[in-house]
């Protein structure tokens, strides 16, 4: 059997659609930055399909370069998480509301 | 594979377009060795290093735009494709260097004596205004990702640099959080669009993209990217719905880093969207203009009305913020619905004229809650203000201005930045909706003059002077620049047209 794009396209779609649930219903700040990689993850699935099936490699490097922004944007968010951390001693978003969220 | 082999050569111009953003970061690094040195002791020593590249860097447009503007022909497109060397690009490189100057000014006056007063701070600004610069020169989906996050995640970090202040923590978390989120979004977009026109660069997509119709599934990827994009960069603009994080993230950052967020950040986003409506959505231009009508009609009257009841100053600009999307986001409206690209240009002339103002009157407003931040406890609150007038004329009659600027009270730049972008609109037969933005400055106004209405009209019941600290000179000549900026812009708005228009001859 061969595999087409759209099976992985299908893929990328529900991935992208279970990291944004996750991003808007879970409570855990850990568990969101995790929902955003998985949203990140799926937009590089995308690409590369679209890339691999169009023969033109540019989504492939594209794809590389948005693994390594989203290495940085993690970095910053757990420096972020744990000075958090250290004032509040909570990692939940419903108790971080100094200001109303 | 034969594409693979062929490496073209970097040429002078291909270097030129990336110039300035690489000349920021080799100033960052060249300062973070300066820091591993002195830093430690001497942490506003930093600042001043940065703050003297930059304006050197300042200086160096001016050779760049020169240049760029004695060449001929389509030497447009440098670095392999990836961004415009153009003097739309330069344009903004001044804005945001400018913003990044006054920012840093303001910020060794601020960090005075302050336990987050570290080196790392200054050299964050300078990457965040690199990749403001790659934004506003992108010419490819790529490079506009790249830039808007080696814009952002130096920002999430400053909005949290009060390591010990719950409140700048939540900032900086809040502003991640949804930032990332809405990072993912935009990529999600891009890859949509990708895969619809199967290139990311500007004029192949679209070229691509007005050849689809309507059965064809890669019509439906258009559509859905396209959407996703402008969602992603409504959240980096401040637009009603995607302006949640607005208000606490301008309450809770570092004030200077507050000033830099509604300058720099709104323009970059401003400038990408523009480019890429200009050039990469050409032929699907009427089809999204009613989306972006509903927007804008949406982002100014939610952020006019709830920055009616607010007692916190900083709060009440991240509102002001809102409400000021919304207007450039009617010359976005104009921009979308014309026809050709000749009759697009006047509705981003006002935009970017529009911009310069903004950027100006909001740090001046931002540097005076510095001031008084340094000189008494809070400063943010807008009761902080009352009796101004008589304790420190000077500082309430420059406030003054720039509230009024704010307004949109001719003489000064503010009324004239509405002026040419609603002029844009009623040409474009958009009555409604410039009805709608006048009704909305006229509530604007409100909460607007109230800051100076408490300042000259309300009598203090104790004075909360901290005594012994003077006003340093940087925050000084940073508010006695920006005021002379807004007025001028304000008097003479003509002269800075025409150095627009003159940006302008050249752009395609």
């Amino acid at each position: 059997m061969r595999i087409g794009p759209e099976y992985y396209l299908v893929l990328s779609a529900v991935l992208f659609g279970i990291g944004m649930t996750g991003v808007l219903v879970r409570r855990n700040v850990l568990v969101i930055l995790m929902s955003i990689e998985l949203m990140l993850n799926a937009a590089n699935l995308s690409l590369v399909t679209f890339s691999r099936f169009s023969g033109d490699l540019s989504g492939q490097v594209f794809a590389l370069l948005v693994m390594v922004i989203a290495a940085c944007e993690v970095a910053v968010g757990l420096a972020i998480i744990i000075s958090l951390f250290r004032n509040k001693d909570t990692v939940d978003v419903d108790r971080i509301n100094i200001m109303k969220w | 594979m034969e594409d693979l082999i062929k490496i073209p050569i970097l040429s002078f111009y291909d270097l030129a377009g990336v110039a300035t953003p690489m000349m920021l970061g080799i100033l960052a690094l060249a300062g973070l060795v300066l820091d591993s040195w002195i830093g430690k002791k001497k942490p506003s020593w930093i600042g001043g290093f940065s703050l003297a590249g930059m304006i050197l860097i300042l200086a160096f447009q001016l050779l760049l735009h020169i240049g760029r503007a004695n060449l001929s022909g389509d030497l447009g497109a440098g670095f392999g494709g990836l961004i415009f060397f153009d003097l739309f690009g330069i344009y903004f490189n001044y804005l945001f260097l400018a913003a990044a100057i006054l920012v840093t000014a303001m910020s060794i006056s601020h960090l005075e004596g302050k336990d987050y007063n570290r080196g790392e701070y200054y050299l964050l600004i300078l990457i965040a205004t690199a990749g403001m610069s790659l934004m506003a020169g992108a010419r490819d989906l790529i490079m506009v990702f790249i830039g808007l996050e080696t814009m952002s995640i130096p920002i999430y970090a400053l909005a949290a640099s009060d390591q010990s202040n719950p409140k700048s923590n939540e900032a900086g978390l809040k502003y991640l959080l949804l930032g990332g989120f809405a990072s993912a979004i935009l990529l999600y977009g891009i890859a949509l669009l990708y895969g619809a026109a199967g290139a990311t660069d500007f004029l192949t997509l679209s070229n691509e993209l007005a050849r689809l119709k309507m059965p064809d599934l890669r019509f439906f990827f258009m559509i859905v990217g396209i959407a996703l994009v402008v969602i992603g960069f409504g959240f980096k603009v401040a637009a009603v719905p995607f302006h949640m994080w607005v208000p606490d993230v301008y309450e809770g950052a570092p004030t200077p880093i507050t000033a830099y967020m509604a300058a720099g950040v709104k323009a970059a986003g401003f400038a990408v969207l523009i480019r890429a409506f200009l050039y990469a959505f050409a032929g699907e231009w009427l089809q999204t203009y009613q989306i972006i009508w509903i927007l804008a009609a949406l982002t100014m009257t939610v952020g006019n009305l709830l920055a009616l009841v607010q007692n916190n100053l900083k709060r009440m600009l991240a509102y002001s913020s809102i409400a000021h999307a919304g207007y450039l986001l009617v010359g976005m409206t104009t921009l979308v619905s014309s026809n050709t690209t000749q009759e697009a240009f006047s509705p981003t002339y006002a935009m970017m004229y529009y911009l310069l103002v903004y950027s100006f009157m909001n740090l001046g407003a931002f540097a005076v809650i510095v001031v008084l931040g340094r000189e008494r406890r809070g400063g943010e609150m807008i009761a902080d203000y009352s009796d101004l007038s008589r304790k420190r004329p000077f500082l309430a009659v420059l406030m003054a201005v720039f509230m009024f600027s704010l307004a949109g009270v001719p003489p000064l730049g503010g009324f004239f930045g509405k002026f040419y972008l609603f002029l844009g609109a009623v040409h474009s037969r958009l009555y409604w909706l410039v009805l709608i933005a006048v009704l909305n400055s006229v509530i604007a106004a409100f909460y607007y003059l109230r800051v100076v209405y408490v300042m000259y009209m309300q009598k203090e019941r104790e004075e909360v002077i901290q005594p012994g600290i003077e006003t340093g000179v940087l925050i000084n000549t940073v508010l006695i620049l920006s005021a002379a900026m807004v007025v001028l812009l304000g008097l003479v708005p003509n002269q800075f047209l025409d150095i627009i228009f003159m940006t302008f001859r050249k752009f395609v």
